[in-house]
């Protein structure tokens, strides 16, 4: 046990310079850095702008910069990375404390600017964490209690449309309902006059921060902490030992609550620190929503400004607590189940030796001919550009084989006992309706999604009536446009037409034939009559159409996303589980890097270094690739260990045997047996795609201005008050179609995995 | 065993969560204090303000939406820090916004000599620092030696910098290349213990508003960091967490507390140099708090709901925050166009890179580097369409690059555009360009118009505003394609690579014109359009370089006006810049305080210190 956690914590030193060196290079690629404002700021002179470069560093080479900085952090340093005014104040080697460096913009030591933002961070995160078990808990219990009553039927339902909201809406709302009731606070740790209170009441005025963020960052935990509390108190109380009990004629309650329980309620014990370091990244978003001063607040502030020490001393800590999070519920598992041993592998040594090795020396090889030959820089780029094209070919192909046959797949083995289920037709219906509405949306809009009348800004939906027959749209007046004020006009109507002529349109059906009718429209003789079904935004553009065209990306990027994750995942999880040994070593260790990264800091990063590159279309690209990217660790994990216990069945070893190639066994033997676990993981890892999207164009780093897309048309909800204070409520309904369409998801995965898989009961 | 185990750590790990919850609390509940005012006599020079006499007590609050990143007045490069400093370190000069003139502060008179090159400082006597060191001509030597103070080598001599071949300054800060004033530092001297003299080597017209605004340092606290040369280091964040009584200075607050991330609590300088007529020293508040807030929109909301005192509102914003006014009783005043300018402009850098590309294709040079191109753009661009739909009427469209709300200076018969693109068109095709079959424009080549357009991210308005022009120029055939980025990449862009065709952006303004001469000189390094030009590439803008260098020198206030208005007649006809709409401004206060007076210009609470608590109020 001592050694498994020694080995645990030795290996996070080459994972945090891993991570460390990454971020970094993200920092460094991206364009711009932290002098940028200054150098464009009236009140700032060339000269001094150039005097902090050199005090900051950023005139040396980027190798040099990141040496001084791991130099800092490490305790064991040498004096040949300091600058050289330095140099003579330390011998070769010393020890010293360690030291993230300092942050630009505070101007302090970035250990003492994370230290104040940590403690708020880790309030949060444990409150929540508390929140979360003692609701859960008891809900579970409950739940399982009185299975099928209209008590746990409510609760499931709950527990899905709660994992369904995305954080950042939610966050959108609570602080909406602070500023119209004033109940709580809007943001903030403490208020304004907290120092000038009593010590109770100071603690008072502290919890009532604490509420709103609490209440926002634990919902999602809650449901499905009560979900799998409900799923594991059933699955006891069928266990042997109950039969036993009741056998010996123990009371019902003493069974349920002494022995039912206790074995229930273990593994959620211990998946404590998975909960924990879970929260800990989910803050970043709800703590910049809401503005409570975290380190997630701290660390995106830090990367929209190119602090780089307080980007990489925050991953650097994100990662840690990850980590830390996931030892301490492996130990606690351990602690309470005899039967699981922590032994880890035994470690491949001179393969991972001579692999390490040349992957050094690739680096330095790499890093001097970047620093010294143009021309082998250019040739470098041009064969890695093409073997980027090659690379991405291959794996464009791998997809559209892997989506065909999931398909098939699906509509083989699985569509039929969805069709069973009621909430099975429910989501796939829902989900139909939403697919057809996405592909045919420039025929069912009845505008173009960039058209603008600037006459109607924030025109509220247009009210429909029927006279003599026809179906109307009511016309409106805007009767003080100070505050945007819109009322009907009493009797007046345009007639709604079907089929209507748009000369304006150009868009063609399947990207090829022209088409210029559209579903529906008011008939006028006025230009910029209009009908808005749910309002219009700022310039006059129609959510309507904007809500249709915004589908397009969201139900599509989930897609994509999973088609790659699950093919890479697949790829690499079925041939470490075939070969096992070194690769598997490999490629696990990589994995765990992967799950180890805080994810959307890296996100954030890595976008902000690629963005000058691409424009809407390829971001939205980029976005699928990058989250995917991330994805595929879990997929490749357990499918390893599904190939793993594969890989020894008997027609398995008759295929080997008879000289069949890995590739050939892994696609004709491996592949069906964990086809139903890759859709189902499939279904349920889609909705991941949909929040990415939506919170990082709500971040204004994914789809920009003028396409559409639903975080986007939310993130105007929140950046432009007026939105919300005057009751513009139309604008939130992007945040409903995300919410919908995650449901669906949900709801469809569960009841797949329902078929796939019938021992688990959810 | 198993489970006994279960259940004891399922309560150890509640106890040590609520523990861990306890104990988080303790760490971040601070000590709660009680104010107590000192009193100290008054200073023999002190200012006695014609304010209407108050009430001591009340807090001030005020949210701010970035935290100020130094209470060092050398380093401070932006608003945030620069407004704390300025309640902390008094100026030799200040401004008074109601009167619009320069107004006597640690220095209570100055002479200039008839030559117009030497300004004599009469101080204050009596004056003292928060911490009752006494305040002397010594502390403005100090000041001024601490800014110019050139870097020493480890040989003791000046190092070079090998870009410029000048010395580099020990201190760098943005004084010292501001106050080089015809090619050389300002001299300074003092005369006696309450006297000091400053010369410059030509007449330099807005010599009192710069250099008589610059805050005063402590030479008995931060004598001991010049002359360790930590000055760069002396008064940061971190000394405000620790300690922040050692920052003493002569402005009507001093720091009391600093908690990052939440909030900054000044308190009354004890040593203030200026009193009521009934004899009672300034200011009267208790405290002073600044809430540091994560945005503008989060700040604008607390003072909505009550929960601050004073807050500027957009034009934006108006609409809803007047609704609460009466619940919460604030008042707003409508404070006139706002001082800044906001526009598009096309990169027209006819240079070539290091490898001979230039960084411009020729054909699109040739497009941008049209006078008719551009100003067919300007009358394509609906702004009232913009003002109605974005800022619901309360807007102006912008004519001038100086703002209206610079009254002073700004010339309000320049040449206007109107929205037309019936004219755009006819602009366009007299300058040879053409229309397709489909109607989209052409250039003579037949190379189809369209060009991308650079737009900073985060800001709702600039975005809307991108798309309108976006719609706008779709109607007159040219394709644009908006590129958001963050303002670090968009500067490398405009700055350092020009790889870019047109962008939009805004500047701050107000103040003298000489303050824009890095925009409007054609060497300026904002000249963004085509910046750092080795000799003025048009005529045009030889002829603004003549101006701006001629108004410095004027000081015969009329005159220097009317240089600066052909200024802004040229830049107007020229169009370097497409001039976009400037929003009104809006600022709101609180009902219960008193003395409230409201300038043409500039922040509604700049009498900060006379303001004081309506009597049943309940603070």
């Amino acid at each position: 046990m001592v050694r498994f956690i020694i080995r645990r914590l030795l290996w996070l030193i080459p994972l945090l310079i891993a991570i460390s060196f990454l971020v970094f290079l993200l920092m460094y690629l991206a364009p711009g850095d932290f002098l940028s404002e200054a150098r464009n700021s009236k009140d700032i002179s060339p000269e001094i702008v150039r005097q902090e470069e050199m005090r900051l560093g950023l005139d040396k080479p980027w190798f040099i910069q990141y040496g001084r900085w791991l130099n800092g952090v490490s305790p064991i340093k040498t004096n040949l990375l300091l600058p050289d005014t330095q140099r003579a104040e330390h011998s070769l080697i010393y020890f010293g404390l360690p030291d993230f460096g300092y942050s630009w913009s505070y101007k302090i030591s970035v250990m003492r600017l994370i230290g104040q933002r940590l403690l708020a961070t880790l309030a949060l995160a444990l409150s929540s964490t508390f929140i979360i078990y003692i609701v859960a808990i008891p809900l579970g219990v409950l739940a399982a209690v009185k299975k099928d009553s209209w008590f746990d039927k409510i609760c499931s339902f709950l527990s899905y449309a709660a994992l369904s909201i995305p954080y950042f809406f939610l966050a959108l709302l609570a602080v909406l309902f602070a500023a119209v009731t004033g109940i709580f606070p809007t943001g903030g740790q403490v208020s304004i006059m907290h120092d000038f209170m009593p010590f109770p009441e100071q603690i008072a005025d502290w919890l009532k921060h604490l509420v709103l963020p609490t209440a926002v960052l634990s919902l999602g935990g809650i449901a499905s902490m009560a979900r799998v509390m409900r799923g594991n108190f059933l699955d006891y109380s069928k266990a042997e030992f109950v039969t036993t009990a009741r056998a010996k004629g123990l009371g019902e309650n003493a069974i349920m609550f002494k022995h039912v329980l206790r074995n229930a309620i273990n593994p959620i014990v211990t998946s404590f620190g998975f909960a924990f370091a879970g929260l800990l990244s989910g803050a970043l978003l709800v703590e910049n929503v809401m503005n409570y001063p975290g380190l997630g607040q701290l660390i995106y502030s830090a990367i929209v400004k190119q602090d780089q020490y307080v980007v990489m001393a925050g991953v650097v800590i994100g990662c840690s607590m990850l980590v830390a999070g996931q030892l301490l519920a492996d130990i606690l598992l351990a602690l309470t189940d005899p039967r699981i041993r922590l032994d880890s592998e035994k470690i491949p040594a001179r393969p991972l030796a001579i692999f390490g090795t040349i992957a050094l020396a690739a680096t330095i090889l790499l890093t001097w001919i970047c620093e010294t030959s143009e021309s082998a820089l250019d040739f470098l780029k041009t064969t890695s550009t093409y073997a980027l094209f090659a690379l991405a070919g291959i794996l464009v192909i791998l997809l559209a084989i892997g989506l065909i046959w999931g398909a098939y797949f699906f509509a083989k083995n699985l569509l039929g006992g969805v069709l069973k289920s009621a909430r099975g037709i429910i989501s796939i219906s829902a989900l139909g309706i939403f697919y057809i509405l996405a592909i045919f949306a420039p025929f069912i809009a009845p505008y173009a999604p960039t058209e603008q009348c600037l006459d109607k800004s924030f025109h509220p939906p247009t009210g429909l009536f029927f006279k003599d027959g026809r179906l109307m749209a009511k016309v409106y007046a805007n009767t003080d446009p100070s505050i945007a004020k819109y009322e009907p006009i009493e009797g007046e109507g345009l007639p709604v037409k079907f089929f209507v002529e748009d000369p304006k349109s150009d868009y063609k059906i399947f990207g090829m034939i022209p088409f210029k009718t559209r579903l529906f429209g008011v008939e006028s003789s006025q230009a910029d009559a209009r009908i808005y079904l749910l309002g219009s935004d700022a310039t006059g553009r129609d959510v309507f159409s904007r809500l249709l065209y915004g589908a397009r990306i969201s139900l599509s990027i989930g897609f994509i996303g999973i088609a790659i994750t699950m093919v890479i995942g697949f790829i690499v999880g079925g041939l470490a589980g075939y070969f096992g040994g070194t690769f598997d070593f490999l490629s696990m260790r990589f994995v765990e890097f992967l799950m180890a990264i805080p994810g959307l800091y890296l996100l954030l990063a890595m976008r902000s270094a690629l963005a000058p590159h691409f424009d809407s279309a390829q971001m939205y690209l980029m976005i699928v690739i990058i989250l995917s990217l991330f994805g595929w660790a879990s997929t490749a994990r357990v499918i390893r260990g599904m190939s793993l216990s594969l890989a020894n069945r008997q027609y398995v070893l008759a295929a080997k045997s008879m000289g069949e190639s890995p590739l050939k066994i892994i696609l004709k033997h491996f592949l069906p047996n964990v086809l139903s676990y890759i859709i189902v993981g499939a279904t349920l890892s889609i909705p991941s795609y949909i929040l990415g999207e939506a919170a990082l164009s709500f971040l204004g780093l994914g789809i920009q201005e003028p396409s559409a897309s639903w975080g986007l048309m939310l993130a105007q909800a929140q950046n432009d008050t007026k939105v919300l204070m005057l009751g513009f409520w139309w604008l939130l309904s992007p945040g409903v179609a995300i919410f919908a369409t995650v449901l669906a998801f949900n709801m469809l995965g569960d009841v797949l995995r329902d078929i796939a898989d019938p021992k688990s009961d959810s | 065993m198993a489970r006994f185990y279960t259940m004891r750590l399922f309560k150890a790990a509640a106890a040590v969560s609520a523990l861990a919850l306890v104990a988080i609390f303790a760490v971040s509940c601070g000590k709660n204090e009680d104010f107590k005012r000192k009193q100290y006599p008054l200073p023999e020079d002190a200012e006695i303000s014609s304010c209407k006499p108050g009430k001591y007590g009340g807090i001030f609050v005020l949210a701010m939406s970035q935290e100020p990143k130094t209470f060092n007045p050398l380093i401070s490069s932006d608003v945030y820090s620069s407004q704390i400093i300025s309640m902390m370190l008094s100026p030799l000069v200040t401004y008074d916004p109601i009167k619009e003139e320069v107004v006597p502060a640690l220095a209570k008179s100055w002479d200039i000599s008839p030559d117009g090159k030497t300004y004599t400082f009469h101080l204050r006597r009596g004056v003292k620092f928060s911490d009752g060191a006494d305040f002397t001509a010594d502390d403005v030597i100090f000041t001024f030696d601490a800014i110019f103070a050139p870097k020493l080598g480890a040989d003791g001599k000046p190092v070079i910098d090998p870009a410029t071949g000048k010395p580099l300054l020990q201190n760098p800060s943005r004084y010292a290349g501001q106050y080089t004033i015809g090619g050389e530092y300002i001299k300074y001297k003092k005369i006696d213990s309450h006297t000091v003299q400053f010369s410059t080597s030509k007449v330099y017209a807005p010599f009192l508003n710069d250099i008589g605004f610059i805050e005063i340092l402590p030479s008995h606290a931060l004598g001991k960091a010049v002359a360790d040369n930590t000055l760069q280091q002396a008064w940061t964040t971190q000394t405000a967490i620790n300690n922040p009584q050692s920052m003493v200075g002569t402005g009507p607050f001093t720091i009391f507390s600093y908690k990052p991330g939440e909030r900054l609590v000044l308190a009354p300088n004890p040593h203030y140099w200026r009193a009521d007529s009934a004899g009672n020293r300034l200011p009267y508040l208790d405290y002073l708090i600044y809430k540091f807030v994560a945005d503008v929109n989060t700040s604008t909301i607390l003072f909505a709901t009550g929960q601050c005192d004073a807050a500027q509102i957009g034009a934006n914003d108006y609409a809803w925050v007047k609704k609460y006014a009466e619940t919460y009783s604030f008042k707003i005043y409508e404070r006139g166009p706002d001082s800044g300018i906001f526009f598009i402009w096309f990169n027209q850098n006819p240079n070539k890179d290091e490898s001979g590309k230039p960084y411009m294709e020729t054909f699109k040079y040739e497009w941008f580097s049209d006078r008719n191109f551009r100003k067919a753009i300007m009358t394509a661009i609906d702004r009232d369409g913009l003002i109605k739909s974005v800022w619901f009427g309360r807007a102006q469209k912008l004519s001038s690059i100086i703002s209206p709300a610079n009254r002073k200076w700004h010339n309000p018969n320049t040449k206007k555009y109107e929205y037309n693109p019936e004219l755009s068109r006819k602009l366009l095709l007299e300058s040879g360009f053409k229309y397709s079959d489909t109607g989209r424009l052409l250039d003579r080549r037949n190379i189809p118009v369209s060009f991308d357009l650079l737009v900073g991210e985060g800001s709702q308005n600039s975005s809307v505003m991108a798309t309108c022009f976006v719609e706008n120029l779709r109607a007159i055939g040219i394709e644009v394609r908006l590129k958001f980025m963050d303002f670090g990449t968009m500067i490398s862009k405009i700055d350092n690579t020009f790889e870019y065709d047109a962008a939009m952006m805004g500047f701050s303004g107000g103040g003298d014109p000489s303050g824009g001469k890095a925009i409007y000189r054609s060497d300026g390094f904002l000249h963004v359009w085509n910046p750092r030009q080795k000799s003025p590439q048009t005529e045009w803008e030889k002829r603004v370089d003549a101006i701006v260098d001629a108004q410095e020198s004027e000081m015969n206030p009329e005159k220097r006006r009317e240089m600066v208005y052909e200024m802004q007649d040229i830049f107007s006809e020229e169009l370097p810049l497409l001039f976009l709409v400037t929003p009104m401004s809006y600022s709101g206060i609180s009902e219960r305080w008193r003395n409230v007076q409201i300038p043409p210009l500039g922040s509604i609470i700049w009498n900060i210190d006379e303001l004081y608590e309506e009597e049943n109020g309940d603070g």
